[in-house]
């Protein structure tokens, strides 16, 4: 009888202790909830690369901005890179944010993007961009009206540097490099919308 | 009080409606000014395409016609381009990319478009199928570009890759022709070969 209020004590301990640390961390993962999932995103990041990185979209528009440009710089020229606006869409922004559909479809005016939650454009001049920027282009007749898309890399007070895939005669579908002086970029738009991605 | 004012109001209204009327009067010729440079560019884009011009390839011997206001610039087979090396061909282009060439593929591994358009869309890239055409004789596959973002897709269906198979060479006619589909067609039917 002895032995077995012993045990039921024991076991009474026991159960207590449990609920304590139950408790404990139930109250330590409400507290750090964010930061958990944070360091958890950031271990899947390091050790698998290619997954979602961890707070793009918490990240500062800066910091979203350099991680374009990191990746841009991050194909030498002559990589394969596909069509131009392919390029951007499939392989430098999925690279850079580690998420996929974020650029929208071109509206038919080829000035534009359709709606997209994580994209912002703004019309202006070229030399208020920012690098880490993409300009979506219509090219004036003189360069046959059609589409291009690049992203911006540099800027600076005479003209803007820029890497894009595509821009040969041949379509070559080959990354490439480019400084493009004010004067010239506004004689090969007829219209431009320039934007960075949320 | 109002009778002595009377004057005064009838002027101040008269002013106000003086402005209202320049006003509309500026923003109707604006719009109609809009418009004329719109008309006039979308003109110059048809005239251009208007007028043609054939391109004689003596190496390889076909004849294309192209728009007059493009360039030739026959490609050279020693210039790699990226990982395609075409063995002949030509471009043609503005200032800036082109806007359609003839690529040549000589003793190409593929023995029918189906296998060509397989290989194509385990790249990178992804190609749509259009339509089967015939040019020069010639059974050819009418192709497009699309992008496939998991909850939707991007398709260019004026960026065409047209190929056809003879004797074992592939050849690979490419057109992006925005703003005048049509264009294709002239393209298609002016591709002969040199007997």
């Amino acid at each position: 009888m002895i032995l077995l209020k012993r045990f039921s004590n024991k076991y009474n301990n026991f159960r207590e202790s449990e609920r304590h640390v139950t408790v404990f961390l139930q109250s330590f993962f409400q507290k750090n909830r964010n930061s958990i999932v944070t360091t958890i995103f950031t271990i899947v990041a390091i050790f698998f690369p290619g997954t979602a990185r961890a707070g793009w979209h918490d990240w500062s528009q800066n910091v979203r901005n350099q991680a374009i440009v990191d990746e841009a710089g991050y194909w030498d020229t002559g990589d394969y890179g596909g069509q131009c606006k392919t390029w951007v869409q499939q392989q430098v922004v999925p690279n850079a944010s580690g998420l996929t559909g974020l650029i929208p479809t071109t509206s038919s005016n080829y000035c534009y993007w359709d709606y997209g939650a994580y994209v912002v454009g703004r019309a202006g001049y070229i030399e208020y961009a920012h690098p880490g920027e993409i300009v979506q282009m219509q090219l004036s007749s003189d360069y046959d009206s059609g589409p291009h898309t690049f992203v911006i890399t540099a800027i600076s007070a005479y003209g803007l540097a820029v890497a894009e895939s595509n821009w040969c005669e041949n379509n070559c579908e080959l990354v490439g490099f480019r400084y493009i002086d004010f004067d010239d970029f506004y004689d090969q738009v007829d219209c431009f919308t320039i934007y960075y991605v949320l | 009080m109002l009778k002595k004012y009377f004057k005064i109001i009838l002027l101040a209204l008269l002013l106000v409606a003086a402005y209202f009327l320049m006003n509309s009067l500026y923003h109707f010729n604006k719009k109609n000014t809009t418009a004329t440079t719109e008309n006039k560019n979308t003109n110059n884009t048809t005239s251009n395409i208007d007028q043609w011009k054939e391109y004689k390839d003596k190496a390889d011997g076909f004849t294309i016609a192209y728009p007059s206001n493009l360039q030739a610039i026959p490609l050279d087979p020693d210039n790699i381009i990226g990982n395609q090396t075409p063995d002949g061909g030509v471009s043609f282009a503005t200032r800036g990319p082109g806007t359609m060439g003839v690529k040549i593929y000589k003793k190409t591994p593929f023995l029918s478009l189906d296998e060509w358009f397989i290989q194509k869309n385990a790249e990178r890239e992804i190609l749509r199928k259009e339509k089967n055409i015939h040019i020069a004789g010639y059974e050819a596959m009418v192709t497009y570009y699309v992008s496939v973002m998991p909850d939707f897709e991007e398709t260019f269906p004026n960026e065409k890759r047209t190929v056809f198979l003879k004797n074992g060479d592939l050849y690979e006619i490419w057109t992006k022709f925005y703003h005048n589909p049509d264009a294709n067609e002239i393209v298609w039917n002016s591709f002969t070969f040199d007997k």
